[in-house]
């Protein structure tokens, strides 16, 4: 006989408020799952479609720990590189301590040679766009030492709404100026990110800004570098590059240890600690309790029903299709629940990047997550059918023709 | 007359499948906020030493934190020396160290990279604190040589941390002579000789001054000399204050997530329960029929069943807290934010948190039971009673 397709929707339909409220239950729990689970891939985005022909190197000993300028011309030097720009965290923010953005002192036109594949400055002082952007820019940064370009995220953040042309004053966390006061910045261009990894929310200004206010007393901090980005050439031995420069600075001053850009950015994850440990486990709290509210709904259906399946067998069905029918029951609940919370997670997507700002920028829902959703969904349904129906297939229809509840 | 309570609990045994599935998403919920609120707490109870108003922490004017800050050797000396309201031990000897700080890589046993804190202390580091650390292991090191000792949670956390490993601090060995225990913040750091350590680290200045002051000092005063100073530019502050501005990021986002866990994840449960309790209400119509018709009051029928809700959810609080019990006391690490160094924790479940987890679990029930059990006391008698 055939499954009869229009009992379960009639099922479905008899029991609104059940069926509903394990609808929302089950869109609530998925939304929370893909949230839990975007927020790890943020975290990790960073190191996927890092560059595979850039490496950094970094001292040894610590992330704080500045190298010297003078190491730039020996890696520059080595065979295989390409070009290298210092990298230097700045830690400034702009009239309140919540306006807080990432600025890295670089030495821009270098930068800009090395990040084509990254970043693209899509406008420059006096309205200048396109091709030409790049250039107008890197005159710009020659000529004035207090030059900063921003990425678009900065443009359009209302808090700061930074024009090209405009002087910025940003106030120093790390190095306090003589006078007491802040260091002026001068846009001179947007960048826009090519790569999902790189936030549009960065400034890059001149590493030797702050190296010759340090030089001439204007402010306080030591002479240095940050790290350094180096570009090797194409098919060049990267590891052999990396491990030649590491060479050179053995006996110090500073130890250096060159890593591949995505190396270096996976370290920030690993530097979480077990943040993302705690976050699984919670998404493991948050599956389970949603199967428990599924099966439950499923097994006071199956139990409100085993009169009814006495019905379909004496009719001439055979035991299983009861227990098919609340398997597809909860298959369809799950389905709509988990559709709903797919479609929730989507369009808060953009409300929660905006809230999660700095700390997780690569928060997304994407398209494999809405496949795993659907997937997690769809087991969760069977399940639940599942350990609802077996125990129709114990009963005899006289056995079940007489039970009521 | 009012409706036995034995007659709610012995429904619930009834339909035991039941009541513990509704349970189990109940205490999910609670296990949930309550490893994250223990977490929160295990992490906070590190930043709350006794005494800490005892001891001052001082600071270059405009830096929040010991990363940031930097005091050149000549002044940490003269603060020492000259400071009055520093207090003094028996033999004249101030009760005031200088320390460097550095968030150095280090790897752990299990693999990866973190932050791992490095602190240059003096001898009076070991002394200037109401309740000073202890020394588990080894010995303290010795302050002229390349020595370290470190905190007791590192041990089995990082790499080359066991009494008689060697650190290497850029180019200089340093040996591992001691394991120490201190119940705070500091308590998973490695430690050393001051002087030694920012030579090995090729660093000019010490990152702060840390001393015992006194409970009486008067805070404002003290920074109105010290900006009075030509030759210092530093700012003082409360230990226990600076300590409090260290755990904002770590401890607000722990709150945040279990608040936002919670009602996410409680608002699934409430729906269970309600699912759960409209059953039981439909199947029981007949039932509430003749309670109805015994005279009993529609408010001690819709009572009975807010309870046996309630008492649903109850349960659902002590399996959740069943469940993270194991965690008590397990140590984990993790990175607080404010010095983007990994620091050692372990969740620390407290009456507090297990008050709570059964409030929210007996609040979860009744949010979830009030509907079924209002369906159920305005049911006619007469229709009820024929069902």
């Amino acid at each position: 006989m055939r499954f009869p397709f229009r009992l379960a929707l009639r099922h479905l339909l008899a029991r609104k408020t059940r069926n509903g409220l394990t609808v929302v239950a089950i869109s609530v729990a998925v939304f929370l799952l893909c949230f839990l689970i975007a927020i790890v891939q943020g975290l990790e985005a960073s190191v996927r479609s890092a560059s595979a022909t850039r490496l950094v190197t970094q001292s040894a000993v610590s992330l704080f720990v500045s190298l010297p300028i003078s190491y730039q011309h020996k890696i520059d030097s080595v065979d295989g590189v390409y070009l290298s720009t210092k990298f230097r965290w700045f830690g400034a923010y702009y009239q309140d301590q919540e306006n807080f953005f990432a600025q890295f002192a670089v030495d821009p036109n270098r930068f800009l040679d090395m990040y084509t594949k990254d970043i693209e400055i899509i406008e420059g002082p006096g309205g200048i766009t396109g091709p030409e952007a790049k250039a107008a820019v890197q005159k710009a940064f020659d000529s004035d030492r207090r030059a900063a370009i921003i990425g678009i995220g900065l443009r359009d953040d209302e808090r700061y709404g930074f024009r090209i042309g405009d002087t910025v004053p940003l106030i120093p966390l790390l190095y306090p100026r003589a006078d007491g006061g802040a260091w002026d910045f001068v846009i001179v261009g947007y960048y826009r990110p090519l790569k999902d990894r790189i936030p549009d929310t960065t400034m890059y200004f001149r590493a030797d800004y702050l190296n010759e206010a340090f030089e001439s007393g204007e402010a306080y901090g030591d002479i240095a570098a940050g790290v350094y980005y180096v570009n090797t050439l194409e098919n060049a031995p990267v590891e052999q590059v990396a491990q030649e420069i590491d060479e050179m600075f053995a006996n110090g001053p500073q130890r250096t240890q060159t890593i591949t850009e995505a190396a270096f950015a996976s370290f920030f994850i690993s530097a979480m600690g077990n943040l993302p440990l705690f976050l699984g486990t919670i998404g493991g709290a948050v599956l389970f309790s949603i199967f428990f509210s599924v099966v439950n709904t499923m097994m006071i259906s199956g139990r409100q029903r085993i009169q009814e399946a006495g019905i379909l067998q004496a009719l001439g069905f055979r035991p299983i299709t009861s227990t098919m029918l609340l398997i597809f029951e909860g298959l369809l609940i799950s389905l709509i629940g988990g559709g709903c919370g797919i479609v929730l997670a989507v369009t808060t997507e953009r409300p929660i990047m905006q809230m999660l700002g700095q700390s997780i920028s690569n928060y997304h829902i994407t398209p494999d997550l809405v496949l795993l959703a659907v997937a997690i969904s769809s087991i969760l349904g069977i399940v639940a059918g599942l350990a609802a129906g077996l125990p129709f297939l114990r009963y005899r229809p006289t056995e079940a023709l007489r039970s009521f509840e | 007359m009012a409706l036995p309570t034995g007659y709610t609990t012995r429904n619930l045994l009834r339909r035991r499948k039941q009541v513990l599935f509704t349970a189990l998403g109940i205490a999910f919920t609670t296990a949930v906020m309550c490893g994250v609120l223990s977490l929160r707490n295990g992490f906070q109870q590190l930043f709350e030493p006794l005494g800490a108003d005892e001891v001052a922490v001082y600071l270059r004017v405009g830096a929040t934190s010991e990363g940031e800050s930097g005091i050149p050797r000549e002044s940490a000396r003269i603060i020492i020396k000259e400071r009055p309201e520093i207090v003094r031990d028996e033999q004249g000897n101030p009760l005031a160290a200088a320390e460097c700080f550095l968030a150095m890589y280090m790897e752990k046993l299990n693999g990866g990279m973190v932050n791992a804190p490095l602190r240059g202390i003096e001898q009076a580091s070991l002394e200037l604190h109401p309740d000073p650390p202890r020394l588990l292991e080894g010995r303290w090191p010795d302050w002229g040589a390349d020595e370290v000792v470190v905190g007791r949670p590192l041990v089995n956390r990082m790499k080359n941390c066991a009494l008689g490993d060697t650190l290497i601090l850029n180019t200089t060995p340093f040996a591992v002579v001691g394991v120490y225990e201190f119940d705070s913040s500091q308590g998973s750091e490695i430690w050393g000789p001051v002087d030694r350590m920012l030579e090995a680290l090729d660093r000019p200045v010490y990152s702060r001054v840390i001393a015992r002051v006194g409970t009486d000092l008067d805070y404002e005063e003290a920074t109105r000399q010290l900006e009075e100073d030509p030759r210092l530019n530093f700012s003082i502050i409360r230990q226990s204050e600076y300590l409090a501005s260290q755990t904002t990021g770590l401890s607000t986002s722990l709150l945040v997530l279990s608040i936002f866990l919670t009602v996410i994840m409680g608002s699934a449960a409430v729906i269970g329960t309600m699912n759960t309790m409209l059953a039981t209400v439909s199947a029981r119509t007949h039932e509430i029929g003749i309670l109805l018709a015994l005279g009993f009051s529609r408010l001690e029928v819709f009572l009975s069943f807010l309870l046996e809700s309630a008492q649903m959810g109850l349960a659902g609080g002590i399996l959740g807290l069943l469940m993270v019990a194991p965690f008590h006391g397990v140590e984990t690490g993790a990175a607080n934010f404010n010095t983007f160094t990994d620091i050692s924790f372990s969740f620390q479940l407290s009456p507090a948190i297990a008050i709570s987890a059964f409030a929210v679990s007996f609040g979860l029930g009744l949010i979830g039971g009030a509907i079924p059990a209002w369906v159920a006391s305005n049911r006619s008698v007469v229709d009820a009673i024929r069902r």
